[in-house]
């Protein structure tokens, strides 16, 4: 016989078929049934799913609120904050130039505003800006095409005034004009810290970035081959 | 829709009848499928009782009433596997088979004759044919199922085979 006839035959023969079982093997059978609570596996895995709803839930409000947070200006700049004020590490407190000459001004001083301290004559005065959010910009080198910076004070220091109620910004400022405001601020800020003799209460030190400085030098390698000075390219003021 | 069916529900709701019920419209089936794996009758009867016990705990979990006989035949076929692989029956050789032909009838095409044959065979031997030649298996699908190699399942199929038509000859003497 052939042997996928073999195989058909038996196929045929055996591959569907009943046989009938003992008269105990019920017993048996029923002897190892699960309890009438059988629907355990359902309601657990109704449960699973409910945790599931839940943790899908609870990611979609975080990413909602992160969202929001991230979206409203008054996340970045607090009701009550503090002002910051950018000093020359030259010319630091110890060292106030008695006459102030004119120094550029890149933009218009805002509205200023003493604090009401006992001891307010050593105290340097509190600035309080305008509304913007731009106050809350990190102290950044302008272009040195608008105000080159002096080779002398690559290190700033940062002064934290104390907190001042302003009013929130109306609308969002996108971030360059912020940090473009910020460091139109930086003469405003020395000569407002010039006037005062005190010292200051917090200290941050900024570093410049390296790219900063490596634009620098290369200004100033270019100078040199023209045959200049580099004071040419300062702008016309005295330290 | 056959009958069986209409017990599901009430199996699911740990009705004792509709377990009963369930239980002997196809436990027959499934010993029938056991009895082609198994000499002994015991054997295949204990293979029976582990499936249907695992179908009445898994029931909740099948979600395709339809698909339950398939369902149970797969489970079948791996209870009796998992019973010869945990006795670690031994491949018989070919001249240690029976080879009495006392429980032959006069029909090749009866069924019960051609049961006899088939759980006549060695362990080893029966295992590969009904896998292969019944429930369809390819000789990889039954490496795999019996921890054997690829070479050793058709062997073993073809002196399968052997056996087989050697049984049937002496059927036809008969």
């Amino acid at each position: 016989m052939n042997p996928q006839d073999l195989d058909k035959l038996f196929r045929d023969a055996l591959s569907e078929g009943r046989a009938q079982p003992r008269p105990d093997s019920w017993a048996r059978v029923a002897a190892g049934l699960p309890s009438a609570a059988s629907n355990a596996p359902a309601k657990s895995k109704r449960r699973v799913l409910w945790y599931r709803y839940a943790a899908a839930a609870s990611v979609v409000l975080a990413a909602a609120g992160l969202w929001r947070t991230i979206q409203s200006p008054s996340a970045v700049a607090p009701p009550n904050h503090a002002v910051l004020e950018l000093i020359t590490e030259a010319n630091a407190p110890s060292a106030p130039s008695a006459a102030q000459p004119n120094r550029p001004v890149l933009q218009p001083e805002p509205t200023t505003v003493d604090r009401p301290e006992p001891s307010a004559a050593a105290l340097p005065p509190v600035r309080t800006e305008a509304p913007s959010s731009s106050k809350w910009a990190l102290a950044y080198l302008e272009p040195l095409e608008r105000s080159v910076q002096d080779d002398a004070v690559p290190l700033l220091k940062r002064r934290v005034a104390a907190p001042q109620d302003l009013a929130v910004a109306e609308k969002p400022v996108p971030r360059y004009r912020q940090l473009a405001s910020d460091v139109s601020q930086v003469w405003t800020a020395v000569n407002a810290y010039r006037s005062s003799e005190a010292q200051p209460q917090v200290t941050v030190e900024v570093h410049v970035p390296a790219g900063v400085l490596q634009r620098v030098q290369q200004t100033k390698m270019l100078a040199q081959n023209f045959n200049q000075s580099w004071s040419t390219f300062l702008p016309k003021r005295s330290l | 829709m056959e009958a069986w069916y209409t017990h599901i529900h009430g199996s699911l709701l740990g009705q004792l009848d509709a377990q009963r019920a369930l239980y002997e419209a196809l436990a027959p089936r499934v010993l029938h499928t056991c009895k082609r794996y198994f000499a002994d009758e015991a054997e295949a009867e204990d293979a029976m009782i582990r499936t249907m016990t695992t179908m009445f705990q898994q029931l909740p979990t099948i979600r395709e009433p339809k698909a339950l006989p398939a369902w149970l035949r797969r489970t079948a076929v791996n209870e009796c596997l998992m019973e010869l692989r945990k006795r670690k029956t031994e491949r018989a050789e070919l001249s240690e088979a029976p080879d009495t032909g006392t429980s032959a009838t006069d029909s090749l095409h009866d069924r019960e004759a051609l049961m006899e044959v088939l759980r006549q065979l060695p362990d080893g031997y029966r295992s590969v044919f009904n896998l292969y030649a019944i429930e369809g298996y390819s000789h990889a699908e039954i490496a795999e199922q019996l921890g054997i190699s690829e070479a050793t399942s058709k062997s073993q199929l073809s002196r399968a085979r052997q056996w087989l038509q050697r049984r049937l000859a002496n059927f036809k003497v008969q």
